[in-house]
């Protein structure tokens, strides 16, 4: 329950920094290009709204949750 | 108006009734033909989107291109061509993989970190005209002493680009963007800034000792070689531009608007902790990129039911989008509140706007200050008196008169 995978595909940032607005104890911006740093795969349930919000806002579409109830095998 | 010239009634960009509202036709065309075939200044035909979920379909898709060297790019004015297409392209004009590259060379410098770290210096630079407001007194303009001044001073430091040189470039900006200008004028104007900015880049790589982000090009980018001067120029000359004339108009139409709903505006004042939310909620309301995101098809695209072809010009409409009533009910309502407040007031998709970060914050210092020290501001003239540049590329006052 409540359990969320986080993956990015940082070859496509653009450092919009959508999701380090919205969810910045998930995601961060490497200093020397910008992109975007991944900090916790798996973010706990309270973070959970601000991740879906980055993903949404991304607008090079670089976050993808999974929120399936399954881990994966 | 269509008596007058016949053949415009169906012309983009469509006229405004209110200076604070997107024109008619666009809420009549998302009614009635969301994707919608629309003329242009040279005759030519192309499609006009009016719906925030095709905008955002568009927008996102590599499938359209934002080259204007491709034939049917739809050119809302004839001056835009003129001074597009007449100069060197830059990355705004780039599709992937060019577009990438560049982009890379130049987002470590609009980090949300960086970006924070420039928020005393923005608060100075507010507080200081504001003293020099203060210090002239009532009434000032404020698009010439805060709107266009503070980005101005903002986008200068960060390029390296000195002060004196303000009047000239805020001048050749605005003659590039307005449509009602000469195409020759326009032209004229893009090429001095150039090659005005062509001599400063030169000046740079021959001393690039400087922290500026032009400097800083010089030495990480264009002596490894992987990038060339005349890049470097488009690069820089599109930053100075983008940099400054947006966000004033941002400035400037946001605190009209401000002025106009004095509830918020207090709400606003007692509040400083509302000022992101109402910077999003402003941007979404004044867009001032009205006629920005421009678009030509790569292939045969489906989309709201209307086969868009290959070569096509499509018009994706931020400012249709962000007024789009399905998606931000009520729009013409100032609402802090909304539950969705992803606009596109900074478009969407990889071009999405580079300095977006650096713009919330010029607008966020200038709410959180102006009318906390300035409790009485108020418009000098009427409302109705505003003029306002209804056929520039990058929409706001020409001058906003205020007292206090």
């Amino acid at each position: 329950m409540d359990i969320m995978r986080v993956s990015i595909d940082a070859d496509k940032c653009i450092a919009a920094g959508h999701c380090v607005r919205a969810a910045p104890a998930v995601f961060s911006q490497n200093e020397d290009d910008g992109v975007v740093v991944l900090l916790q795969e798996n973010p706990p349930p309270e973070q959970h709204k601000a991740v879906r919000s980055a993903a949404r806002l991304c607008p090079a579409v670089v976050i993808t949750i999974d929120e399936s109830d399954q881990p994966s095998a | 108006m269509s008596e007058a010239e016949p053949g415009t009634a169906n012309r983009f960009p469509f006229p405004r009734t209110c200076p604070f509202s997107p024109p008619p036709a666009i809420a009549g065309a998302r009614a009635q033909e969301p994707v919608k075939k629309v003329s242009l200044f040279d005759g030519t035909e192309a499609w006009m989107l009016t719906r925030y979920e095709d905008v955002r379909q568009i927008l996102g898709d590599p499938r359209f291109s934002v080259d204007p060297r491709k034939e049917h790019y739809p050119f809302p004015y004839a001056s835009r061509k003129a001074s597009l297409l007449g100069v060197k392209r830059s990355i705004a004009w780039m599709d992937p993989p060019e577009h990438g590259k560049h982009r890379r060379m130049l987002m470590r410098t609009f980090t949300q970190k960086r970006i924070n770290e420039m928020a005393p210096k923005i608060q100075g630079y507010v507080d200081q005209l504001i003293d020099a407001m203060e210090k002239k007194g009532p009434p000032t303009d404020l698009v010439a002493d805060l709107a266009l001044a503070l980005p101005s001073m903002v986008i200068s430091e960060l390029l390296g680009v000195p002060e004196s040189e303000r009047d000239f470039f805020e001048e050749a900006t605005r003659l590039r963007m307005d449509g009602d200008a000469a195409p020759e004028v326009s032209l004229r104007a893009a090429l001095e800034m150039q090659d005005y900015i062509d001599r400063l880049v030169s000046r740079k790589e021959a001393d690039p000792s400087g922290d500026d982000l032009i400097c800083a090009l010089v030495r990480e980018q264009i002596e490894p070689g992987n990038l060339l001067h005349d890049e470097a120029v488009a690069m820089a000359d599109l930053m100075l531009q983008a940099g400054h004339d947006t966000t004033a108009n941002s400035i400037a139409m946001s605190t009209i608007i401000l002025l106009r709903n004095p509830q918020k505006l207090t709400q606003l004042r007692d509040d400083p902790t509302l000022a992101p939310a109402a910077v999003e909620e402003l941007l979404r309301y004044v867009t001032p990129n009205h006629t920005q995101s421009l678009r030509t098809a790569l292939a045969d695209v489906e989309i709201g039911g209307q086969i868009i072809r290959e070569g096509d010009g499509v018009i994706p409409s931020i400012l249709a989008a962000n007024w789009d009533p399905e998606i931000f009910q009520n729009p013409a309502t100032v609402d802090f509140d909304r539950e969705h407040s992803e606009h596109f007031a900074f478009s969407y998709g990889v071009h999405q706007c580079l300095g977006q970060n650096l713009a919330r914050l010029e607008l966020k210092t200038v709410f959180t200050t102006l009318f906390r020290r300035l409790p009485e501001l108020r418009l000098a003239v009427p409302v109705e008196e505003l003029d306002f540049k209804y056929n520039s590329f990058v929409y706001g006052p020409k001058a906003v008169p205020v007292t206090w």
